[in-house]
């Protein structure tokens, strides 16, 4: 019974985000909500008449976030993101990671309606973008920043500059040559039918003299135009001495063009425009398929977005907003919680808690005091901290601060065997064309030419071109929907060759955004925990924040309206006060002045009319399966290492999970990078497991690097690709399944080299027609897309919708 | 047979017809977000109905 009401709780969800509804709920109009923030947005929503957000889909919200966009009242920043102008208005646009399902295109379409300076908001969708148009006499960019981001859609601003260059010009352009290429092979198979179906003869010498012109009229702007791509690629691999793939396929297409108007000049027969237009056509949709696999996969978003643009500068008492760029050393400036600090810096004034783990990997905050050095690159948490610019670090500096200099040296293996197989691949039909040629030559002079031309028209390497990216791309498209977004196809078959795993611990295998808070202290009276909670309250210090949300988790929200006596923050020590006559001191061990014996572990203090009650701590939890997925990976035969820039302190911890693997501790960003690279130097293939942030370097330096992140929109730095954290566990199917995709592949090769086997042998002993060519070609063709998108699923669904892994 | 021709030469004028109109399209942005629009025919105007069942 017990049972059955806790699975019904953890039914209940929250009525706009979604999240599932713990012990403190909020019962506002009759319905649930998980937080005041998801409340409130209802509020807002009701207020302006949008509650068909509600009914579009179910639970659509987003958790609300905040941030702070006064930098967009600052005429420099802002017109760096208009685009266009005229008089008041102004369009630009944003991007919106967080857009997800019909309500929100409904509610970011509806904006005009909570704030009339809105004129129109039209979403791009497949693009995650939001074109704004703004009447700056009513409103301000600023305020709507502020509006979406309260509504929980906050805008990602990138400068237009940036915009432009994410911009797809060049899959428009695919699309019209796969148009023209289209029109012309339809038209051309009509005018093809009747010579095909009255076996050569149509009995009127008129008609048989103008469909084949026709044909190479319509070939025209296949072969100059639509085919372009094959040619401007294999002359980019000529010059740098390389057999792209590309090559076979133009020689073939360039073999057929003049083949086919030599036919038709000297009335030898209809050509082979058919075939032609055909292989261009459907290589062309194989391109297209490819590039839109990796379309929304958007990777080119790096550190730069991840920078705030402008700070705030305290000038003589006038706050202000600069961007960072102009900011000089020796002006003050105000950071606020969780703000990245864009320069070396002096605190000016009580205490800071910045957060280094980007930088070193640490993920406990380190404390600075009046006086001290900040780094650039932390980020503050907790309240509003005054400092002084000491040094301009430009944005280059911060990025060399992860360490992005390392390049990836190492090709894909697979571009490697693909160049191997091509240049094979026109040895041999060459060797067998002239073959032919010098046979026929001795035997039948005028079977010479068609032979020799016949071997080069039919030998196709589309199979060699099509297989490999149907059968990845096809997974990679599955595996997205699994949260699992690998950057190309290279990384998936880099994937099939690792025989070394490096785990980062901080992020990776921990939890850093859910702490676990363990409360060590003795059963505190209803009144008593009443007092703490409000005390904590008052306090911005992020400890006293995690024990309040914790608290609060746990006893329901209080009454915050008792008066707090004689509050005082002691910056760096702790915080004391009086409600209702009991005496509450929360902080340090030191500050409580105790000498208790506690575990290294960050531990919060309280003692009450003093008396000393026990204390919270804080430590950080593995990520659920951890365990299991890495005895999955042991008996799958991979060596692991872990690396950590943390402390030791879970040494003993780590070995119950691995067992006896080499662990390093309190390595800097380098540190991981030079272990990878001396791996690699012992000749392992490794595959880095990092967080994304302080690792960027090793996930660089390594075989194939792989990020696992919280939320997947919100972050995507230089690595191979990211897995949401929940589909960590994952990783030994997903090992798997690399292996078996590389497997399909060189199954469809074989498959491929049969089919030329076939058709080079007709070709050699001059039997070659037009109809054989035309009809073998796009058999051969589609069988080999269909049996890599069959095989790929298949293997998907085998190896990756196990209930186990959900 | 030469209608035929005739023929032939009109029809690919007409599907020449139906290219350009596909390639006016891409041009036009027609293709860029193929999600939204098929989203945005099916909301409704806000009938008053839904107003007063959310003021009330």
């Amino acid at each position: 019974m017990v049972h059955k009401t806790k699975t019904v709780a953890e039914k209940q969800l929250c009525y706009h985000c979604g999240e599932p509804l713990c012990k403190d709920i909020i019962i506002h109009d009759d319905r649930k909500f998980c937080c005041e923030g998801c409340s409130l947005v209802y509020d807002l929503l009701k207020e302006n008449n949008l509650c068909t957000y509600y009914s579009l889909s179910q639970n659509p919200g987003n958790k609300t976030e905040t941030g702070v966009f006064d930098f967009l009242n600052e005429p420099e920043v802002k017109n760096k993101l208009i685009h266009y102008r005229e008089g008041s208005f102004i369009h630009f646009r944003w991007r919106i990671p967080s857009m997800h399902c019909s309500s929100c295109i409904w509610l970011l379409e509806h904006l005009p309606r909570m704030d009339s300076g809105i004129l129109t908001s039209r979403v791009d969708f497949t693009g995650k973008q939001l074109t704004l148009i703004l009447d700056e006499q009513k409103t301000t960019m600023a305020s709507v920043a502020n509006l979406i981001t309260r509504l929980g859609y906050r805008p990602l601003i990138e400068s237009e500059k940036a915009n432009a260059v994410a911009g797809v010009p060049s899959y428009k352009n695919l699309t019209y040559r796969i148009g023209v290429a289209g029109f012309c092979f339809a038209n051309i198979m009509m005018l093809s039918l009747p010579e095909y179906f009255s076996g050569g003869s149509l009995g009127d010498v008129k008609l048989e003299r103008f469909f084949p012109y026709l044909n190479l009229l319509l070939s025209l702007p296949v072969f100059f135009y639509s085919a372009g791509v094959f040619f401007g690629n294999s002359w980019q691999g000529l010059l740098q001495r390389t057999a792209v793939i590309d090559l076979p396929i133009s020689i073939g297409i360039i073999a057929m063009m003049l083949r086919s108007v030599y036919d038709v000049i000297t009335a030898a027969g209809p050509g082979y425009f058919d075939s032609m237009t055909g292989l261009v056509f459907f290589m062309l949709i194989g391109r297209k398929f490819q590039d839109y696999t990796f379309d929304w996969l958007r990777f080119d978003r790096e550190f730069n977005s991840y920078f705030p643009m402008a700070v705030t500068v305290s000038d003589g008492g006038v706050e202000r907003s600069l961007p960072v760029e102009e900011v000089k050393p020796g002006q003050i400036a105000l950071i606020r919680n969780n703000e990245i600090i864009p320069f070396d810096s002096i605190l000016r004034e009580g205490t800071a808690w910045i957060d280094y783990s980007f930088i070193s990997g640490e993920s406990r905050l380190s404390e600075v005091h009046k006086g001290e050095t900040i780094y650039a690159g932390g980020r503050q948490k907790g309240s509003l901290i005054s400092v002084m610019v000491k040094n301009i670090a430009s944005k280059k500096h911060l990025e060399s601060l992860w360490n992005l200099s390392g390049k990836k040296q190492h090709q894909s293996l697979f571009k490697k065997l693909t160049e191997k197989i091509t240049q094979w691949f026109m040895a041999v039909t060459f060797s067998v064309a002239t073959g032919s040629f010098v046979y026929w030559q001795w035997h039948n002079q005028a079977v010479a030419i068609h032979a020799f031309t016949s071997v080069l028209v039919i030998a196709c390497a589309c199979a060699l071109l099509l297989s490999s990216p149907f059968t990845f791309g096809n997974v990679l498209r599955l595996l997205g929907r699994k949260k699992i977004y690998l950057r190309n196809h290279q990384v998936l078959e880099q994937l099939a060759n690792v025989d070394t795993i490096v785990f980062d611990k901080t992020g990776t295998l921990t939890d850093n955004e859910h702490p676990v808070i363990q409360l060590h202290f003795d059963l505190l009276s209803e009144m008593e925990m009443n007092a703490v909670m409000l005390l904590l309250r008052q306090s911005t210090h992020p400890l006293s924040r995690m024990l309040l949300d914790r608290l609060i988790r746990e006893n329901g929200k209080r009454n915050w309206m008792t008066e707090i006596k004689s509050f005082s923050e002691i910056p760096g020590a702790g915080i004391s006060g009086e409600v209702d006559g009991i005496r509450i001191k929360i902080g340090s061990l030191s500050f409580t002045g105790r000498k208790a014996d506690v575990a290294r572990s960050t531990s919060i203090h309280i003692e009450i009319n003093d008396e000393y009650k026990g204390y919270a701590s804080v430590g950080i939890k593995y990520r659920e399966g951890t365990k299991s997925m890495i005895s999955q990976l042991k008996k799958d035969g991979y060596s692991m290492h872990l690396i950590s820039g943390d402390k030791d302190a879970d040494r003993e911890f780590l070995k119950t999970l691995f067992g006896d693997v080499p662990m390093i501790f309190e390595a800097k960003p380098a540190d991981k990078q030079q272990y990878i690279e001396l791996l690699q130097k012992q000749g392992k293939k490794v595959l880095m497991m990092g967080d994304g942030l302080n690792d960027t370097g090793a996930l660089l330096q390594s075989h194939a690097g792989l990020a696992v992140n919280d939320s997947v929109n919100n972050f995507s730095p230089s690595c191979d690709g990211l897995l949401d954290s929940s589909q960590l566990t994952c990783l030994p199917q997903l090992l798997k399944l690399s292996k078996r995709a590389v497997a399909v592949i060189h199954l469809s090769f074989i498959l491929a080299l049969m089919y030329n086997l076939v058709a080079v042998s007709v070709a050699a002993v001059g039997k070659l027609t037009p109809v054989f060519a035309a009809i073998l070609m796009p058999v051969s063709t589609i069988s080999l897309v269909v049996f890599a998108v069959a095989g790929s699923s298949l293997l998907f669904r085998k190896l990756l919708s196990e209930p186990s892994i959900r | 047979m030469s209608v035929l021709i005739v023929l032939i030469i009109a029809s690919l004028t007409v599907a020449s017809g139906f290219l350009i109109a596909f390639l006016w399209s891409v041009r036009n942005g027609q293709y860029d977000d193929d999600y939204s629009p098929s989203v945005r025919m099916l909301f409704d105007d806000e009938t008053p109905e839904i107003n007063s069942k959310v003021n009330s």
